[in-house]
């Protein structure tokens, strides 16, 4: 359960890009959640209320985006699109693959007021 | 866009449609802060500074992450005694509580410290920053963090090291890397112990390496037993390697 710590981590930024705006509520928050992030959506919907209680984003709607996962092949060059984590070209089969996004926790965008 | 009615533009009270509502809240116009983010920067930033503190000083550090129970510190334990005399080690031990696991590291040759994270389920890089330069001021060149029996957790905080290991011992499944594929994505080697015990067992070591390859297709594997010391060459090996 360490979206607790994740999440804390988010309202620390969300302080930081505030910190010039007391008087902001912050109405939504949008979080992209990588695959490969190690972080859980659910766990971070859970803890949410509990962790923004008492802060400018207490109330927030929170949105959890789940992207695919990007691949690009190191021995085709194909780039594949993939919601399962099976780290394999979709265009030659190769396992030679860099993962190119999905493997962060990101902080898209905040809609503040 | 208001954030009350979701009008695109505050005051805009006209519309076609015809409801029983009046229009007598407020409407608060809301700023969109495009920020793409990545939640642990801090941590990351904390990592960067470890890893150009070891450098400079050509110390190498190595994470340990595993499930509770697979071996990792009995794998230290032969470990850290067939290095004694040839490689100048220590060891950050990371646990919710007790410091047993430094007890049994003791007295083989490494400064051993220990971390009681107190219920925390990783190990940050904030943590060992503080505890590196006590940990190698007898002039370690390699050390060993033995992460905080967890599959999941610490598998989101670079702690600076230079490589992580995932190790899974052969009596948890050979699935494992499927069902814990960020930590297994990030490990660059991955150390299958209790092998001794494969004669006993319906653990199937090629599809494990399979699923592994899965998650991880540049992941090394190797295989040993810290009981027998059967395997313990190619793992010693890859420590000194890394150091020389």
């Amino acid at each position: 359960m360490h979206e607790v710590s994740l999440m804390t981590a988010v309202l620390q930024h969300v302080d930081q890009v505030l910190a010039d705006k007391p008087a902001c509520q912050v109405k939504g928050l949008t979080l992209r959640v990588g695959l490969l992030s190690g972080a859980d959506p659910e766990a971070l919907a859970f803890c949410f209320p509990l962790v923004a209680k008492g802060t400018a984003a207490e109330g927030a709607a929170l949105h959890l985006l789940q992207p695919p996962l990007l691949l690009s092949c190191a021995t085709c060059g194909a780039r594949t699109e993939t919601t399962t984590i099976d780290l394999k070209c979709g265009t030659c089969g190769a396992h030679d693959v860099m993962v190119q996004d999905g493997q962060d926790l990101i902080i898209q965008s905040l809609e503040v007021c | 866009m208001c954030s009350t009615c979701g009008c695109d533009q505050a005051g805009h009270l006209t519309h076609a449609h015809d409801h029983h509502h009046g229009h007598d809240h407020t409407h608060e116009p809301t700023e969109h802060l495009e920020l793409g983010k990545a939640v642990l920067a801090h941590n990351d930033a904390h990592a960067e500074q470890n890893r150009a503190w070891l450098n400079k000083r050509q110390i190498r550090m190595i994470d340990i992450v595993s499930s509770p129970g697979s071996g990792k510190t009995a794998l230290l334990e032969v470990t850290l005694d067939a290095l004694q005399g040839r490689l100048p080690c220590a060891v950050i031990v990371g646990d919710v509580a007790t410091d047993n696991d430094a007890q049994r590291l003791k007295g083989r040759g490494a400064p051993v410290v220990q971390v009681e994270t107190q219920g925390a389920c990783h190990l940050d890089a904030a943590r060992i920053q503080g505890l590196l330069p006590q940990v190698t001021e007898q002039g370690a060149k390699l050390v060993i963090v033995e992460n905080v029996g967890n599959l999941v957790c610490p598998a989101a905080f670079d702690l600076g090291q230079h490589e992580r290991v995932a190790v899974l011992s052969v009596t948890e499944g050979e699935d494992k890397p499927l069902k814990y594929p960020a930590l297994f994505h990030r490990a660059s080697l991955v150390i299958l112990t209790k092998s001794d015990l494969l004669p006993h067992l319906r653990f199937d070591v090629d599809a494990c390496i399979e699923n592994v390859r899965r998650v991880n297709p540049s992941a090394s594997v190797l295989q040993l037993s810290a009981w027998t010391r059967e395997g313990m060459a190619p793992w010693l090996a890859v420590l000194e390697r890394g150091c020389s």
